[in-house]
């Protein structure tokens, strides 16, 4: 069915019928419809130009505006004002008036267009992209390179000559005796001590493990927060310091 | 945020070079009145003994701006030498002086040579920052 408004037109829409205002004819059959256009385009010519009558009708798929000249049916769209009259036939314009659109926004998913490989590419690399990008930024700001540089020591496995270095190591090794010296104490069961010769007793006082091993083919005590302590000869260095061992007094 | 990291470094870097021109200048104010540097021994964030009229003790015992104390050492071994005098930015206790090679390279840079092995400003024990007012 077709709803059908006529304007400036008699009943059988053959003639002009001026001042007349737009009159609604309900809805009416494809057969009815067709009836009406055929005595529509017969209009006078004359009357046709001077007065402008015209029909709406809307269908399942379009609301359109019919108007006719030189015999033939003028048609617009409703909803494109800006478009151009298209020529039609009467059973054209009923085609037209049946036609759903299906390019609406609501249309199914699977009417869509799926998107195309090159667009996911490239969304996929600017997701990639970003995830580097922000990577790189927490990892400048969070990453401190230290001075400690940390020592690669081989560890002695063996338990007996662990145990027989203990004890040669064992001992009280310093820069020196005066205020601002400093002094290691190695103890024969895996315990360092360090500390500085203060004005008034021990200051900067710590006291640590170790564990005996070799580096670069030097032996050493590598400690659990206290760094790497060389023995050169009978001599400690520790961070370029020499501390030489203390004889006990005779 | 590199370069809020950078400002933060250079911010911390420009408060300790400035505690240590001020108590650069207060020790050797008190070395030239009493024709030595005072007695060191004390432990880091103590107050060294004479000072009192040369420097403030708040500032002094304050933890610096890149963490740990000041002390000041006299006949201190450090890297491989001994120096007459020396400021020294130490750990003490859980009180951590950084080891963050940026922001040491960065103070080192402005009071020094740049090189943190060399010259008046380097690490010493433990890699603890050292100022040296005499060698």
């Amino acid at each position: 069915m077709y709803r059908v408004t006529t304007s400036r037109l008699g009943p059988d829409a053959r003639r002009v019928r001026p001042g007349s205002e737009d009159k609604d004819r309900g809805d009416m059959t494809a057969a009815e419809l067709t009836v009406l256009l055929d005595a529509f385009i017969e209009i006078d010519a004359a009357d046709n130009e001077e007065h402008d009558p015209h029909i709406v009708v809307a269908g399942r798929g379009a609301k359109l505006i019919v108007r006719t000249s030189r015999g033939r049916l003028q048609v617009y769209d409703v909803r494109d004002h800006a478009a151009p009259a298209a020529e039609m036939s009467v059973a054209g314009l009923i085609e037209r008036l049946d036609r759903v659109e299906t390019n609406s926004p609501f249309a199914p998913v699977e009417d869509q267009p799926a998107p195309t490989a090159p667009h996911r590419g490239i969304a996929f690399a600017m997701l990639a992209l970003g995830l580097v990008l922000n990577g790189y930024i927490l990892y400048s700001v969070f990453y401190v390179e230290s001075v400690n540089k940390k020592v690669e020591v081989m560890l002695l496995t063996d338990a007996d000559e662990v145990k027989a270095k203990e004890i040669a190591l064992a001992g009280i090794y310093a820069t020196g005796a005066k205020v601002g010296d400093r002094v290691i104490e190695v103890d024969a069961n895996g315990g360092v001590r360090f500390y500085e010769v203060g004005a008034k007793g021990p200051i900067n006082d710590s006291r640590d493990t170790y564990r005996v091993g070799r580096h670069d083919g030097l032996l050493c005590i590598t400690t659990a927060e206290s760094g790497v302590v060389d023995l050169v000869g009978d001599a400690l260095v520790y961070y370029k310091d020499v501390y030489q061992r203390r004889r006990p007094s005779p | 945020m590199p370069a809020l990291k950078k400002n933060a470094i250079n911010a911390r870097s420009s408060a300790v070079l400035n505690d240590l021109r001020v108590y650069a200048g207060a020790f050797q104010a008190y070395a030239q009145e009493h024709g030595d540097w005072p007695p060191g021994g004390g432990a880091p964030g103590t107050f060294p003994a004479g000072m009192d009229g040369y420097l403030s003790q708040t500032n002094w015992s304050r933890t610096t701006p890149i963490g740990g104390n000041y002390q000041f050492a006299t006949q201190s071994p450090q890297a491989g030498n001994r120096y007459a005098a020396v400021i020294i930015i130490s750990s003490n206790g859980t009180n951590q002086v950084t080891s963050d090679f940026n922001q040491l390279s960065d103070m080192d840079t402005k009071l020094d040579d740049g090189n943190l092995a060399t010259g008046n400003f380097f690490l010493g024990y433990r890699n603890y920052p050292v100022y040296v007012l005499e060698h």
